[in-house]
């Protein structure tokens, strides 16, 4: 297929995932993958390098940008590594508002990408479904923030809005919906036999192999292993609230699917718990500009697995280093021996079962590995194989 | 933990946060003490330009606690030697320190990670 004929999705600034798309050379014998190479970068912004040069108020709007599907959870890590820095506590009720938004993002996060399985497995009823479900997330993120994404609702020293009674009602009435439809999908996921054949066996990621790539989130429960930064390095108001981990042990994209479907019931869970538990209270305390001389880390559980913040005072107003290793980076690695030896036409929904920011199959150079000969090929001609 | 007093000098302690210093030279049987301890996830590498060093922090998370390992490196000759053989999970955090910050990894891949090819070279050097 010519460049001329090959279909191009534009990557401009306004994409919202920090590291996406990568690349993916893979190689072939046939039609089964040999080995895959990866390259990312597409979509390096500098925002590292940019941080640096704003102040730390500043640089919490910059950081909301970074990710428009988890802009919360970068916000709040980033505000919970300053405030550490600032040896400030924020006031009790913005600590559950912070976890509230935390879980609602995890739910239309999760429901994203189950939108998204299924439109990479050709079944495009699970796509509309679920992005038709994720619409009463958003429309309750959006009445509570004003925003569908990038919520701005973290500041440093606590959060920017308050959740009303009324709010808190409907809060209540959108996650009973979508407890009803989770239930659903974890049955669709597990017994519906189109989605088995495609689902089941395939895209294996060992217990040994995830470890070995220290690989986090989901990706890492699907293969059996207890990860969740929520259970193991608590924080705001985690280890006041009743919720289970949750992993599972087939070791393929089912089992992935499994946990994060599983793991929107705990997120339903915990936002329950929180608007219950939730105090009367001031939303914010006021942090000085100059933060005191010193360093540190926050990490979370993002929607797709442990986020890291490090960050460096040299006591300005300005940090003197941020740095952020999101779970996307960390977990691009599990496709080498997920993809190893499985078929062509499985590579786009395995690619999605490390659920990256942005489904990344708009360009893919084929090697033949018995007649050395190379190919570009596009999104259009990998989803006619898969129709296959 | 008491194996972690030994590696190098706990400078700091916050909350299940663990900040270690130690000397570059001890850097491979640091890890490979890390290691050998059943620790097998690292987190990330940070790279710091503080004008007189380079900086170097490995995090690595035992699942209970945050061990942060710091070392640091000559400004105009940095180089350091790749943990891969130990951590494959620190490939790319690797290339990135190599590509932010001009840090030679012995034994690294040596292709672009972030950065275009036009891209300003070390762009996190506070030169």
């Amino acid at each position: 297929m010519s460049r001329e004929d090959s279909y191009s999705i534009p990557l401009g600034p306004q994409h919202p995932a920090l590291i996406e798309p990568e690349y993916l050379k893979v190689h072939l014998d046939g039609e089964t993958i040999v080995d895959v190479d990866i390259n990312i970068g597409f979509m390096h912004r500098g925002i590292e390098k940019a941080l640096q040069q704003r102040t730390y108020m500043h640089d919490r709007f910059l950081i909301e940008k970074i990710c428009g599907i988890c802009s919360s959870i970068h916000t709040l890590s980033y505000c919970g590594a300053v405030e550490k820095l600032a040896e400030v506590d924020i006031p009790e009720r913005a600590k559950y508002i912070r976890m509230i938004i935390a879980e609602l993002e995890r739910l239309h996060s999760h429901l994203l990408w189950v939108g998204i399985a299924g439109y990479e497995i050709g079944f495009d009823t699970v796509f509309q479904l679920a992005w038709r479900d994720r619409e009463i997330v958003m429309n309750i993120l959006e009445k509570i923030s004003g925003n569908r994404v990038s919520y701005s609702m973290n500041t440093i020293g606590g959060v920017r809005r308050d959740i009303s009674k009324s709010k808190a009602e409907e809060l209540h009435k959108a996650i009973d919906k979508i407890d009803a439809r989770i239930y659903h999908y974890i049955d669709v996921f597990t017994k519906d036999s189109t989605i088995i054949k495609r689902t089941r066996g395939t895209g294996i990621l060992t217990e040994k192999d995830a470890k070995k790539y220290s690989i986090v989130g989901p990706t890492a429960r699907g293969s059996g292993i207890f990860c969740d930064i929520r259970k193991d390095d608590t924080y705001l108001k985690y280890s006041t609230i009743d919720f289970n981990e949750i992993t599972h042990k087939t070791l393929d994209i089912e089992s992935r699917a499994v946990v994060r479907l599983k793991e929107l019931l705990e997120s339903t869970k915990i936002i329950r718990q929180c608007l219950n538990m939730m105090p009367k209270g001031n939303l914010s305390v006021k942090v000085p500009d100059i933060i005191p001389e010193g360093e540190t880390i926050f990490h979370a559980e993002a929607p797709r697995g442990e986020i890291l913040y490090y960050v460096r005072s040299d006591g300005t107003d300005k940090p003197y280093r941020v740095k952020i290793r999101t779970p996307t980076l960390a977990n691009i690695l599990s496709l080498k021996p997920m993809l190893k030896n499985q078929q062509l036409a499985d590579m786009p929904i395995i690619v999605a079962s490390i659920d990256p920011c942005f489904s990344c199959t708009d360009r893919v150079t084929l090697l033949d590995t018995k007649t050395g000969r190379t190919k570009t090929v596009d999104e259009t001609y990998l989803k006619s194989l898969k129709r296959q | 933990m008491d194996w972690l007093k030994k590696i190098g000098k706990i400078y700091k302690k916050e909350g299940n946060d663990i900040y270690i210093k130690i000397d570059v030279n001890n850097l491979q049987s640091t890890i490979k003490t890390i290691k050998d301890n059943n620790i097998g996830h690292i987190t990330a590498i940070t790279g710091i330009d503080t004008k007189k060093e380079i900086e170097i922090i490995y995090h690595f998370w035992t699942g209970k606690q945050m061990i942060n390992i710091k070392t640091a490196i000559d400004r105009n000759l940095p180089k350091i030697k790749t943990i891969t053989k130990d951590f494959p999970g620190a490939m790319l955090y690797e290339m990135e320190l190599a590509e932010m910050l001009g840090v030679q990894v012995e034994g690294a891949i040596k292709e672009h990670l972030l950065l275009a090819k036009e891209s300003p070279i070390y762009p996190l050097r506070r030169d």
